[in-house]
């Protein structure tokens, strides 16, 4: 198990992996087709722990073709009562088989008191979370080898009783772990329109040299609030923190997450050589 | 007191909407019965009751949209009385593990058959298509099994009819089938079978 001086070590070394897409079924066809396209795809981890021989079989076929990434979504790393034992067993298997050089989870709590929330519930930024996120990244790493990177959500609402900003939490977080960040870019241009920060401000906050990799898409508005539905073109406004973040951070992949209302595959392909072409201006990948 | 009471709490509060209701009417007596600390309800009684719902309710169109594409004709089919019926449903409980929008689905099926209210308003061979998809998903499980189920209805064929995007009559006759689905080993396909039970009249009129 590796400390988070090896870890934060470690880092430096991961490859750059280039332009990703968040794999989805409707699009395999196309996905399969324009292979040369995608470096690289990142999977939701729950859809493969429990999997049916058809999830299996698809497994087995992307992991032919393409670099995985596993992504989870329900480990809970922000549970004060510790972390489902079986899940993260089922996890690590999965994480074992795929040898990504990295897999990501977020910074969130998705249940307690026996209770699933169904979603990315936000934790108050608090000594107490960061050491109970601590803890159980440790935990993590006594099954999982391979690096695990955070990612930020976006919240619908903030929990009273905050310490620090949550980009000083997030700064003491990597400290502390030596995790790596996936900064998702559409949460925090949609948590700065949600709840009135500055990016600039809270980009200054952050360790930059730990962002590994970026996740970007477009949301949409529902009575005045930016829901993060994964269901639009990406706005101009995350295209410009993309070129801002590429700028000053060693990047090594970005991820596109459309997850409704998927348009014609050729927009797709479109965000993504966009998103190749900004990362190439800033020497990210070749 | 400490996060985990704090956690367990939201929990509830952000899935339970009469709990999340009583706690912001009365935060410190409904705290008392969460197992949290006075200051600690009067910390979490700061948060806009609006925002909490609105978190509760992404939640449970999030809840929605997984059961509706794991139940795809139904919710085409019954468009805003599904969505109706489940939050009805979702005050029943929520599901939990890595198959919990499975599990979901298939509850929320056998919910939806046994409401009255959709046998009002329902043709017959619509709820026999929810228990057609929730039987469906069922057999997709891995391990070798065999089910069946009886269907007044011809629903395989009413199901494949509007995938391809063709109309069905509201006004349908009966036609019992017994349908079959086997898995003979964890590796190998999913196969069906179907027993006509009766001879088929077709349908009524035009839907």
């Amino acid at each position: 198990m590796a400390d988070a001086a090896e870890t934060r070590s470690a880092r430096s070394g991961l490859p750059a992996l280039g332009v990703g897409l968040g794999f989805r079924e409707p699009f395999r066809s196309e996905l399969f087709m324009h292979r040369r396209e995608v470096d690289f795809l990142e999977i939701t981890a729950e859809h493969y722990l429990d999997a049916s021989p058809r999830k299996e079989r698809e497994l087995e076929l992307l992991a032919e073709h393409f670099r995985l990434i596993p992504h989870a979504l329900n480990l809970s790393l922000g549970s004060a009562e510790g972390l489902d034992a079986a899940y993260l067993k089922k996890l690590a298997r999965l994480v074992r088989r795929l040898d990504p050089p990295w897999w990501s989870e977020h910074i969130s709590f998705t249940r307690a008191g026996g209770v699933e929330i169904g979603h990315l519930a936000p934790l108050p930024w608090t000594r107490e979370a960061l050491d109970v996120l601590c803890r159980n990244v440790s935990e993590v790493r006594r099954h999982i080898d391979a690096p695990l990177i955070l990612e930020n959500i976006t919240y619908l609402l903030a929990l009273p009783g905050g310490e620090m900003t949550e980009a000083d939490f997030l700064a003491e977080l990597v400290e502390r772990t030596g995790c790596g960040l996936l900064l998702d870019i559409t949460n925090l241009h949609t948590n700065a329109l949600n709840h009135g920060y500055d990016v600039e401000e809270f980009l200054g906050r952050l360790p930059l040299e730990a962002i590994v990799q970026l996740h970007f898409v477009g949301g949409r508005w529902d009575d005045g609030v930016l829901i993060d539905s994964h269901s639009e073109p990406t706005p101009t406004e995350v295209w410009q923190l993309m070129e801002r973040v590429l700028e000053c951070a060693p990047v090594r992949g970005v991820v596109l997450e459309r997850d409704e209302n998927f348009p014609p595959f050729a927009e797709i392909l479109l965000e993504l050589r966009r998103a190749r072409d900004a990362g190439r201006r800033h020497e990210r990948w070749a | 007191m400490g996060l985990a009471e704090t956690q367990k709490a939201l929990a509830r509060i952000y899935t339970d909407s009469d709990l999340r209701e009583r706690f912001f009417a009365d935060p410190q007596a409904v705290g008392r019965q969460l197992g949290l600390a006075s200051d600690e309800s009067a910390r979490l009684a700061q948060i806009p009751p609006q925002q909490a719902a609105y978190f509760a309710a992404s939640l449970l169109n999030k809840r929605i949209h997984e059961v509706a594409k794991l139940l795809p004709l139904s919710a085409r089919l019954l468009g805003q009385q599904f969505r109706k019926l489940f939050r009805e449903y979702a005050q029943t409980g929520v599901p939990s593990g890595t198959k919990k929008h499975t599990e979901d689905a298939i509850s929320f099926a056998a919910y939806a058959e046994r409401s009255q209210r959709l046998q009002d308003c329902a043709p017959a061979w619509t709820i026999e298509l929810l228990g057609y998809e929730s039987e469906s998903l069922r057999a997709a499980k891995p391990k070798p099994h065999l089910r069946w189920r009886r269907f007044r209805y011809p629903v395989h064929e009413i199901a494949r009819r509007l995938s391809q995007g063709e109309q069905v009559s509201e006004q349908l006759e009966t036609c019992p089938v017994v349908l079959l689905w086997f898995r003979p080993s964890r590796n190998a396909r999913l196969r069906h079978r179907v027993i006509k039970l009766g001879k088929g009249k077709g349908e009524k009129g035009k839907g």
